[in-house]
């Protein structure tokens, strides 16, 4: 076991640099990933989650950029590499995997051959042993008849299918981090297991360091060691998974446990309790979440904030 | 903020100028176009009195282009009209009620699609005989196709909206859920392709005119200015000339339009708040 | 099957939708997907009944069937003991006032070129409310019922947050006072904190109007916190159906327990034993197996087999074939 982390995110912030008032979306966040770990990132839409792994991997839309910090990747600054080198990291070292397939797939080439692609890009192989090679990874994240599905096209196959291929595709140049931003939201919930498996197997083999994206914080405690919770652009509370689900400390960790309805939570003869309400957690307690660094929510949120960080 | 959109401002103040021409007509037009005919001041060129000379009786083309507008543009519009009331009513309910009236209608778009519309309109106004009324009826019952179309693929992703679904459940009648639900969510491309539709029955009107099958002389079209001036576009190529630009200003002045509005209502060019 | 034994509110019997599969004219070998294959529901007046199951399972269909929007195959629908669907149905507008939906995705149920005046007063005005006093009094009534500002009305959908949207998708199903709400995953869309805030409201509102409610879910978590009732559908069948303690504490049927242990629960971290108990499946009854027997990909096309609905302990069934 080595000490020294995968990545490390150092006060990381993102937003629209601007002359006078420059907006930050992402603000300040720090965290680092082991070697092989499973880290997760919990928050709801626009608490600049999605923003966090995209800034990781340098696939900021504009005018969206990372304005202050360093992203280090094996102790190299990601933010210094050209352009370039940062495209031949992305899918090689460092891959990513997204909602919904069905977007993130060419609908106009077979799914073997977008497999196959990644063998030629990365690896220089030759078109004839790629495709051998995509009949491989098709087989390794389960895809009944490999042989034939690499001639389907994305349409013939079934939302967990399409997801298959992703991770295929991600995991093809045994990368050492994937980025899993919302994988299984659109799948129905046996099928997200299995794919939330799949995922959790195929890393614990490969020795691939995951960092899981979701709003869920089911998926982040099944498949994560340590868990960071996300709040309006701030990293606030970051620990063992064990720990922050048994004993949260920072009052929306808290909140959100509590506004969750859990299996298992209801109690007595059919009594049906009142969820936490965060909201009104958060004005109630405006000094405390001062002391945590918090800002209070807006009920209608500025729809130009909402709409950028929810890319 | 984006960028300029050149195609709006540029078609809004040809089509503006044209408008205003027609409307002001008898303001601004210093010779009435039928009755101020001198056959003294017959193939005049353009000069300081007749801004865009005179025909072969003498009489200011500028004048008549002015009214001519009048024509031109009561027929673009009120036949663009009738053909969104017919694309609309059909492409809403065909795609609404689908089954057999779907087929129906979508056989009978396909045909008029194949068909091309100046010459039926042609034949219509072959029965109906030549003038103002069946012209507007021509040019009405020969273009609505793309907007049915429209309206139909419009239609059909709409009524899978929720909110078309609940306006059922609280008890809506099938009319009212298209002129509440349906219509005012189809305005932007209806409008589009009606402003580009103005422009094309313009065109097909001075064509009309043009075979003397539109506005009878000496009522001033443009299509029948450019008739009469046929024979003298040696020697008075001016009385030719000009109701040919204004055709060329109108036609262009609306696709421009068309073209700006469509990028203007594109959502891809709107920032969306969700 | 209420165990009170008064009549119930809805009653659903034998409930069958079949669409059939490919072109009338040009393909010879027609299909039918059997989208619902003979569903039994009766929900009680005041009761919140779930309908759960994996996307194609029919609970969408049983709801859109309950709605009026998709006409049955065969069974009927009663309302109070009237018939609801097929020649005895009650027009558009009678119809509105017994059952509304709510919506699971709030930026397609709202019409977005009107504002929440105009989709409140729409209904109102088509049911009779005309008065401009008595509508403004209705509409800012009903908008404090799901916590929103009168000068709210005024408002185009767009510039709601999502959560508010789910309000005034709730306001609108609940302007011509109806007896039953259909909730079709109403908070899946939402935001955790939001989430919580909208099952707090439906609770409130439930008891302060005595509504009933048919929720359809995905989400066992919210399931388990609403009900009084659950019924698992896999399908176009319901293969376990019982009171919300019996369906949690005692699944019974293979496919419940297999919805159960697959949901993401973040207390599995805290309770590593709860999941791995659901793995081994208790005996079916004397004299019976499970239906279906094997939970994989059933062919939708043909027609499930023979099976019947067995009594396990007052009001908790499961689906099982005779041996």
């Amino acid at each position: 076991m080595t000490d020294a982390p995968l990545i490390q995110l150092k006060n990381v912030h993102v937003g629209i640099p601007s002359r006078r008032n420059a907006l930050s979306i992402v603000k300040d966040v720090s965290f680092s990933i082991m070697p092989g770990e499973a880290f997760g990132l919990v928050g709801e839409s626009g608490s600049g989650k999605s923003l966090t792994a995209l800034s990781l991997i340098r696939l900021l839309k504009k005018p969206l950029k990372v304005t202050q910090g360093e992203i280090l990747f094996k102790g190299k600054n990601l933010r210094d590499l050209s352009d370039r080198a940062m495209r031949d990291m992305r899918g090689d070292r460092i891959a990513m995997i997204f909602q919904e397939p069905m977007t993130a797939l060419n609908p106009l080439k077979t799914v073997g051959r977008q497999i196959a692609e990644m063998f030629v890009l990365h690896r220089g192989k030759g078109w004839h042993e790629a495709e051998k090679m995509a009949v491989d990874a098709l087989a390794s994240v389960q895809v009944p008849a490999p042989e034939e599905r690499v001639r389907a096209y994305p349409h013939q196959m079934s939302g967990g299918m399409r997801q298959r291929v992703m991770i295929a595709i991600a995991l093809a140049c045994d990368p050492d981090l994937l980025i899993a931003d919302e994988p299984t939201t659109a799948l129905d919930v046996t099928v997200q297991d299995e794919v939330l498996k799949l995922i959790a197997e195929l890393c614990a083999a490969r020795g691939t360091a995951v960092l899981m994206i979701s709003h869920d914080l089911g998926v982040i405690a099944n498949m994560c060691q340590r868990v960071g919770v996300m709040y309006s652009g701030r990293l606030v509370e970051e620990r063992a998974t064990y720990d922050i689900f048994a004993n949260p400390q920072h009052p929306y960790t808290k909140g959100l446990l509590g506004a969750l309805p859990r299996l298992g939570s209801r109690h007595g003869a059919g009594g049906r309790q009142r969820l936490v309400d965060i909201d009104s957690l958060i004005a109630d307690k405006e000094s405390l979440l001062q002391e945590f660094c918090y800002e209070p929510r807006n009920s209608i949120r500025d729809p130009r904030v909402r709409a950028g960080a929810s890319v | 903020m984006r960028g300029f959109n050149l195609n709006l401002w540029l078609g809004g103040f040809l089509t503006v100028l044209v408008i205003a021409g027609a409307l002001f007509a008898p303001l601004i037009a210093s010779f009435d176009p039928v009755f101020d005919a001198n056959l003294m001041n017959s193939e005049l060129p353009p000069d300081a009195t007749f801004w865009f000379g005179t025909d072969a009786q003498g009489r200011d083309v500028f004048s008549r282009v002015l009214y001519g507008a009048q024509v031109s543009l009561t027929v673009g519009i009120v036949s663009q009209i009738i053909n969104s009331v017919i694309g609309l009513s059909l492409g809403i309910s065909a795609a609404y009620w689908g089954g057999w009236w779907d087929d129906l209608v979508n056989g009978l778009t396909n045909v008029m699609l194949a068909i091309p519309s100046l010459i039926f309109a042609l034949a219509i106004m072959a029965i109906l005989g030549p003038g103002l009324p069946s012209l507007l009826i021509a040019l009405g019952l020969t273009n609505w196709s793309w907007t049915c179309r429209i309206a139909r693929s419009s239609t059909l992703s709409l009524k899978a909206q929720n909110y078309v679904q609940a306006a059922q459940t609280l008890g809506y009648s099938d009319t009212r859920i298209m002129a509440t639900q349906l219509l005012p969510n189809m305005v932007g491309p209806i409008l589009v392709i009606s402003t580009l539709g103005i422009g094309s029955a313009v065109l097909a009107e001075a064509a009309l005119s043009f075979l003397g099958l539109g506005i009878s002389p000496p009522f001033p079209s443009w299509g029948n200015m450019l008739t009469d001036a046929r024979e003298l576009i040696v020697i008075a190529p001016w009385a030719a000339v000009f109701p040919g630009l204004a055709i060329f200003v109108t036609v262009l002045g609306f696709n421009l339009l068309g073209d700006g509005l469509r990028d203007m209502l594109d959502p891809h060019m709107r920032t969306r708040s969700e | 099957m209420k165990d009170t034994g008064a009549q119930p509110i809805l009653d659903i019997r034998d409930l069958h939708v079949h669409f059939p599969i490919g072109n009338q004219f040009f393909t010879r070998n027609k299909r039918t997907l059997h989208a619902v294959s003979g569903v039994n529901l009766s929900l009680g007046e005041g009761e919140c009944l779930s309908v759960v199951g994996e996307s194609g399972c029919g609970k969408s269909t049983t709801a859109l069937a309950v709605m009026g929007l998709q006409e049955p195959t065969s069974g009927d629908i009663l309302f109070e003991g009237n018939s609801i669907i097929g020649e005895a149905a009650p027009s558009r507008m009678d119809r509105a006032r017994i059952a509304q939906m709510v919506f699971q995705d709030p930026y397609a149920s709202l019409n977005p070129r009107q504002t929440v005046r105009s989709s409140l007063s729409g209904p109102l005005r088509l049911h009779g409310v005309t008065a401009k006093s008595e509508l403004d009094d209705r509409i800012a009534d009903i908008l404090k019922k799901v916590d929103l500002r009168p000068e709210h009305a005024a408002r185009f959908p767009h510039e709601f947050s999502g959560g508010q949207r789910q309000r005034i998708g709730i306001a609108r199903a609940l302007v011509l006072n109806p007896r039953i709400l259909m909730l079709d995953e109403p908070v899946s869309a939402l935001d955790v904190s939001v989430r919580a805030q909208i099952i707090n409201l439906l609770l409130d509102l439930q008891e302060e109007l005595s509504l009933s409610f048919i929720m359809i879910s995905h989400d066992l978590g919210v399931v388990e916190h609403m009900s009084d009732r659950v019924a698992v559908m896999y399908f176009g069948q319901i293969v376990e159906l019982g009171r919300w303690d019996a369906i949690f504490a005692n699944p019974t049927h293979p496919y419940t327990r297999k919805l159960i242990a697959t949901i993401p629960d973040p207390d599995t971290v805290l309770h590593p034993n709860r999941k791995s108990a659901l793995a081994k499946n208790p005996p079916p009854p004397q004299g019976y197996r499970f239906y279906p027997q094997s939970i994989g990909r059933p062919d939708v096309y043909a027609e499930p087999e023979k099976s019947e609905l067995v009594e396990l302990e007052p009001g908790h069934f499961i689906r099982c074939q005779a041996v």
